[in-house]
């Protein structure tokens, strides 16, 4: 079977069919927009149903995505939630039609539906697991939709589905090419068997499964609503439009841009289990008219890691900055991508060997898109559209997977998605970030309540619901705050802990024009402890300040990508979200917004005074605006008085090397490795016209 | 003159092509170089924004020993931050705002002509 590179390189839309185009001709103004709305609902639809049916925390917590697709396989219509899997699920598709169209042993026909995780297919990682369905009209394949979402178990060598420990593909659990798991609208019990007897959750794979095809059944079933109503050329040619229209949109926007190139230098701080130091990442974005080039450069493969990836699951993360930043004002569809060009570097981690795990290439595609993010804002902020300006997302997400035998008596494997779901978005041009905004993936992504997850787990939240204070980035405006929190294991003899993904040795998202970037995240395991005691004292900690000040035992301070470790009955667990990064000078924000920080407790009173430079009464919070001035104005005059001359700095400043335990993982000095760069650009046609423009099936031998 | 204004805190001045400062003017540096070269400069340890909370272990939820200094560029005329950067010791500071300025001025000068 082949693995089929040049189907990774087809993330950019098809040319339009004969069919597609002729189809549009016949398109009344009103009509189109009417139904582009309509299927922008009938997605909605979908997703809310996806979302009410699974039960893994991240479906239940509306982490999810749902598309509308052409014939070829270009994503006509998309909601929010997870946006990349509406680009990869693409791929997917892509794949399926030059693979299975054709092939006599699978064939492709009414009633079947597909699913497929494998990222050597166009996937993400093992967890994310898309289910496809081909919409036929009178016996002719018209379209497809599709429902991905991610599992929190993929039976990998460690429980959660992103194993920390991954050396290479083979120990990431389930991966799946695509397989046809349904005919005639019935899943086949054999490969659902199979499924549930590869993980260590079977009850949440098998519900989850169902309810992408319960998601896919409405979307087939209103599309051939409307098919009936206004005819199937009407929806072929609706789906193109709402590709050429994305087109045309994004190449009228990027011309307002102001031409030249925009960087953003990320570093990434490990790359699996145990292999911490420094990774960097250059960032380029050359705008030029209506096209944008962007590059990356500087980030050696690390053998034996699982942060490496492949360039398609780059290229469909840039969905989650194009379709929440850039792209607010329209339905998602690919045709935003077409004036987009990526380049890699070859050797580096963008360009992983298909031997490598790549499991938690999500964390690196997360790490490096806020290097985009921030580029493309500065880009934005001198254009049009400068009061759309949004800091970054501070980047990954932080999850703690527990497994074991819940209460009960079933297994799980899963998290609190409300953590990876607490993250405060960056700070905005004219306003802080939003508090619990969601999380990189997915922007309309809940915060569970408690009362889920005690249900759910053998779990019990000593404090969840508050936010994390003095973690945002400071600035102008800072960035949004996030969620903190401290689990106890109950109800069980203990549960496996799995730390994955996260960031600890440094914060990843930088802020923009001086603001500054966030706190990062590490866990703690706490065992031996004095919980009881603070509670029979009334002074249960409420904060993970709280809970440093008052709880003793011992604590185990972890990366937040440390892998597996147990934790009995009775032992606790802490929990951070990244805060977002902050916008512009501190010394600008205004004071009673500093006032209403405090509070909020989102800022301690050193905060205020030594970041801020507010002067005020801790007694009632009023504000002393001449003092404020003046410190602040002795603020400005210590900085001119300490700073350098940019040339006199630097000379000193580039002598310097950061420590050798930091740089195992590095490659050259300073920009990580020099070879040359590779666009990832299809280099040939996936069909042939006959397929492509609409033929029926013709007879062919089987591969096998 | 005609100015442009590209960030919070700089603008170019088109018709001498120089960064400058939109707080207060101040003549920074060519337009056609990274309008760093024209700011003065200091360095900060993260824990002295972000004090540790942890009290012990290497990742105490602060920038951890050797993977960073921030770097904080402030405009000489009035002292405001105009950007930071948190850079591994003696990693060039980055050229973020690389613009085609004769394509900025057709496009400016030709709307103000």
């Amino acid at each position: 079977m082949p693995r089929d590179p040049e189907a990774l390189r087809h993330w950019r839309p098809e040319p339009a069919t004969r069919r597609e185009t002729e189809a549009m001709v016949g398109l009344e103004r009103g009509d189109f927009e009417i139904y582009r709305n309509k299927m922008e609902l009938v997605c909605w639809e979908a997703y809310q149903t996806f979302s009410r049916m699974g039960i893994s925390p991240m479906i239940e917590a509306g982490d999810a995505a749902v598309g509308i697709y052409t014939r070829q396989g270009d994503l006509a219509v998309g909601i929010m939630g997870t946006q990349l899997h509406l680009i990869n699920a693409s791929i997917g598709i892509k794949w399926m039609m030059r693979w299975f169209y054709e092939e006599p042993s699978v064939g492709i026909h009414e009633g079947d539906m597909f699913y497929a995780n494998d990222p050597l297919y166009g996937g993400i990682h093992a967890p994310d697991q898309i289910l496809f369905l081909p919409v036929f009209w009178e016996g002719e394949l018209v379209a497809w939709a599709a429902a991905a979402s991610h599992e929190t178990e993929t039976g990998a060598s460690e429980p959660g589905g992103n194993p920390p420990s991954a050396k290479t593909r083979y120990d990431e659990g389930m991966l799946l090419s695509p397989i046809k798991i349904a005919e005639n609208y019935e899943l086949k019990a054999d490969l659902m068997e199979m499924m549930e007897n590869r993980v260590r959750d079977p009850r949440m794979q098998t519900l989850d499964t169902k309810a992408r095809a319960a998601a896919v059944h409405i979307l087939e079933r209103r599309v051939h609503e409307i098919i009936d109503r206004k005819g199937v050329d009407f929806l072929i040619g609706a789906m193109r439009r709402m590709i050429d229209e994305g087109i045309a949109a994004a190449r009228a926007k990027l011309s307002t841009m102001n031409d030249g190139t925009y960087r953003t230098s990320v570093f990434l701080e490990n790359a699996g289990e145990g292999k911490y130091g420094l990774i960097s990442c250059q960032v380029e974005v050359e705008k030029r008219g209506d096209e944008a080039f962007i590059r990356f450069r500087g980030s050696p493969r690390v053998i034996g890691g699982n942060f490496n990836m492949f360039p398609h699951m780059m290229i469909a993360m840039f969905a989650c900055y194009l379709f929440q930043f850039f792209f607010w004002e329209l339905p998602a569809t690919t045709g935003y991508y077409e004036p987009f060009h990526f380049e890699f570097q070859d050797g580096s981690f963008f360009m992983a060997d298909p031997e490598d795990a790549t499991s938690l290439g999500v964390a690196t595609h997360a790490q490096v898109l806020t290097g985009v993010h921030v580029a493309m804002e500065k880009m934005k902020f001198g254009s049009p559209f400068h009061d759309h300006v949004v800091g970054s997302w501070p980047g990954t997400s932080n999850s703690m997977a527990t497994a074991g035998i819940g209460k009960d008596g079933m297994p799980f494997a899963a998290w609190d998605q409300g953590v990876p779901n607490g993250i405060g978005m960056g700070a905005r041009w004219d306003s802080d970030g939003i508090d619990v905004g969601g999380f990189i993936w997915c922007a309309i992504g809940e915060f569970l309540d408690s009362e889920a997850i005690e249900h759910s787990f053998p779990l019990l939240p000593v404090f969840r619901s508050v936010f994390w204070k003095d973690a945002v980035g400071y600035g102008k405006y800072r960035g949004g705050r996030s969620m903190n929190s401290m689990y106890q294991v109950h109800g069980v003899p203990g549960v496996a802990a799995v730390s994955m993904g996260g960031i600890s040795g440094r914060p990843l998202a930088p802020g923009l024009f001086g603001g500054y970037p966030s706190r990062p995240c590490a866990t703690a395991f706490i065992r031996n402890h004095n919980l009881d005691e603070l509670v029979a004292e009334h002074r249960t900690p409420s904060d993970v300040h709280e809970a440093v000040e008052r709880v003793t035992g011992d604590w185990e301070v972890r990366h937040q990508n440390s892998g597996m470790g147990m934790l009995a009955e009775g032992d606790m667990y802490i929990g951070v979200a990244p805060s977002g990064p902050g916008y512009g000078d501190v010394l600008e924000r205004d004071p009673e917004l500093v006032m209403k920080d405090l509070r909020e407790q989102a800022i301690s009173h050193r905060t205020a005074r030594e970041i801020f430079h507010v002067v005020y009464r801790e007694d009632n919070l009023v504000v002393d605006a001449e003092a404020t001035e003046l410190a602040r104005k002795e603020e400005r005059e210590r900085r001119l008085a300490r700073a350098l001359p940019y040339d006199q700095w630097l000379s000193g400043w580039l002598d310097r090397r950061p420590p050798d335990r930091v740089m195992e993982m590095y490659g050259e000095w300073p920009y990580g490795m020099s070879t040359p760069l590779t666009d990832w650009e299809p280099s040939a046609e996936l069909l042939d016209e006959h397929v492509r423009e609409g033929g029926a099936p013709r007879s062919k031998p089987s591969r096998y | 003159m005609t100015t442009v204004r590209i960030t919070e805190y700089l603008d170019i001045d088109l018709d001498n092509e120089r960064w400058t400062c939109h707080v207060c003017g101040k003549d920074l540096a060519s337009a056609r170089d990274n309008y760093k070269t024209g700011l003065v400069v200091h360095e900060r340890d993260p824990k002295e924004i972000y004090p540790p909370i942890y009290p012990t272990g290497e990742f105490r939820l602060t920038t951890a020993d050797g993977y960073g200094l921030f770097v904080e560029f402030y405009c000489p005329g009035c002292g405001t931050m105009v950007e930071n950067e948190l850079l591994p010791e003696g990693y060039p500071p980055t050229y973020d705002i690389e613009l085609d300025l004769d394509a900025l001025k057709a496009k400016y000068m030709e709307d103000h002509s």
